[in-house]
């Protein structure tokens, strides 16, 4: 080896006592020399080292959107230039399955924000102008498949359906949007097929129930709407589509429903389900094996296992105590770590699936301790595949 | 005076990027014989990619020693870092404008080995810094590697 540097150095020298010029021009060729270097040891282009860190997106009313990375240790690091600015009073966001775009309803504004976002630094960049939605938006969702984004509006009593740009993400608004629903909605839920979608109406203790065309039309299908235990909130679907699971904050319940094939409900064997007190948030686990329901009142999140049937068991140690005022919760896609927003105490609960039996049909969770601070309240939450 | 390519391995995810950035750039730095082989040291360097830049602004003390035809050096710097990084923000509710450069801590210890090319001229093969940063309120722990030649003002006594 240290011939070949002598040789190396005698070159540059030989170059350099015959032209002084050399030695600038040596410069770029030393570059290239240590590039090369560095290349071999896998250094070779501007990113390198691909992690499986998660993104998440978060909306703060007051403040815009805050964005963090989560490493598989489910620790929170601020991303640069967050929180990002976007319309007033962001209230409900989703994210296109690409990981590229953003939507956030900007309830005070009624429009929603469209956000690109940079891949490796994480930035978001509105792009401008928003699109108007109805009144009061305060619930977004998207079908699985990220052509549809469907906004529940409160004051129009009213969904508004709109078709996305796969390549710029621009949205537009399909034919006959919106769609009118029960007055004041409180919560929507979609199959992941997107062939119906679901909409609460806590005042009057009734879910409508919608088919929905490859366009995005909503029909309303027989049956709707459906009777449901008092004043339901937060909805979700199992993966299979098989199951609705629907908070009832009035009767501290969880009610689960089988979906027929036509899109209508017939109640789960059991059904409803006791849980904490107020529960307002509902979220299924990526396998469909676990649903978690969150209680605002009583500070805590329960978790059940889940039977082909729509049955429920609760979990060991459920249920998990949160911090001052969940509102919402969101399993992680990769099925690690559960997050619930509290809204007083303006923090995000980190809690981890452990398995508690070699077998791994049993699930516990376990605190992480991990508890980032929003700031101010947050009202939902996104996280990245 | 040495002056030289320079790569700098920029910890970026400690603030929120997906990976750490490889950055390229310049490193030019002046060493003064201070006492037998202990040198005063001022260094800078300069460093980009496509939306970042990052400087350094050091000074501190150099070793050197005899190493067969060659010298090797060790060093510990401490001074300035700047970092720059293109992200936008809104100026107004519909213009955009990029987020502050920050401006933090900065230590490297690193050395590296030269050989001389001539009594003018020494080529240094490379010089491995670990550099410790604070920029945008977050530590950064990065690796710079330098190459070059260094430039000799004061002629060696004849015997």
């Amino acid at each position: 080896m240290s011939r070949f540097w002598s040789v190396a150095a005698q070159r540059v020298f030989d170059a350099v006592t015959r032209r002084r010029c050399a030695v600038w021009l040596s410069f770029p060729a030393l570059g290239i020399a240590l590039l090369t270097i560095l290349s071999s040891a896998g250094c070779s282009s501007r990113t390198i080292n691909s992690t499986s860190a998660n993104t998440a997106f978060v909306t703060v009313p007051q403040s815009g959107i805050s964005e963090w990375r989560i490493d598989n240790s489910g620790n929170f690091t601020n991303v640069l230039g967050s929180p990002f600015q976007v319309g007033n009073s962001p209230i409900s966001l989703q994210l296109h399955p690409s990981n590229q775009f953003l939507y956030v309803a900007n309830q005070a504004d009624s429009t929603i924000s469209l956000l690109k976002i940079d891949s490796n630094s994480g930035a978001l960049t509105e792009v401008l102008p928003r699109t108007s939605t109805p009144a009061e938006p305060s619930l977004l969702l998207m079908n699985k498949g990220g052509t549809l984004l469907f906004s529940m509006n409160i004051a129009g009593g009213n969904v508004a359906v709109f078709s996305i740009n796969a390549s710029n993400g621009a949205l537009t608004q399909v034919p006959g949007s919106p769609f009118t629903t029960g007055a004041n909605p409180s919560g929507m839920a979609i199959t992941p097929t997107a062939d119906f979608l679901y909409v609460s109406n806590a005042n009057q203790s009734l879910i409508y129930a919608y088919s929905v065309s490859s366009a995005g039309a909503l029909q309303q299908v027989s049956g709707s709407p459906f009777p449901v235990t008092t004043y339901p909130l937060g909805m979700a679907v199992n993966p299979a589509g098989t199951l609705l699971f629907v908070a009832n904050s009035g009767a501290n319940t969880v009610s689960v429903f089988a979906i027929g094939s036509t899109g209508g409900l017939t109640p789960a064997p059991l059904s409803p389900f006791t849980v904490g007190t107020s529960p307002v948030a509902v979220a299924v686990a990526p396998t469909g094996d676990f649903v978690y329901v969150v209680n605002q009142g009583s500070n805590n999140l329960s978790m059940f296992s889940v039977a082909t049937n729509g049955v429920l068991t609760a979990v060991s140690g459920s249920p998990f105590s949160t911090g001052s005022g969940p509102s919402y919760v969101v399993a992680d896609p990769n099925g690690t770590f559960v997050y619930i927003g509290n809204q007083r105490s303006a923090t995000i609960t980190v809690y981890q699936f452990e398995p508690i039996s070699s077998s791994n049909t049993e699930i516990t969770l376990t605190g992480t301790g991990n508890t980032p601070s929003t700031t101010l309240a947050s009202s939902s939450m996104a996280v990245t595949n | 005076m040495f002056a030289g390519y320079s790569y700098l391995r920029l910890d970026a995810k400690s603030y929120g990027f997906l990976n750490n950035s490889n950055l390229n750039g310049v490193n030019i730095n002046v060493s003064i014989p201070v006492y037998h082989q202990l040198s005063a040291v001022l260094d800078s360097s300069a460093h980009f990619g496509s939306d970042e830049r990052f400087y350094t602004f050091l000074a501190g003390a150099q070793y050197t020693h005899p190493l067969r035809n060659g010298r090797v050096f060790g060093h510990a710097l401490f001074g300035k870092s700047r970092n720059d990084e293109n992200i936008a923000e809104p100026t107004t509710e519909f213009t955009f404008g990029r987020i502050p450069s920050s401006l933090g801590l900065a230590i490297a210890f690193g050395g590296g080995y030269d050989y001389p090319l001539n009594s003018r001229f020494t080529l240094r093969i490379i010089q491995v810094d670990y550099l410790h940063t604070k920029t945008y309120e977050t530590t950064q722990n990065n690796i710079r590697a330098s190459a070059g030649i260094v430039i000799h003002f004061t002629r060696k006594k004849k015997k």
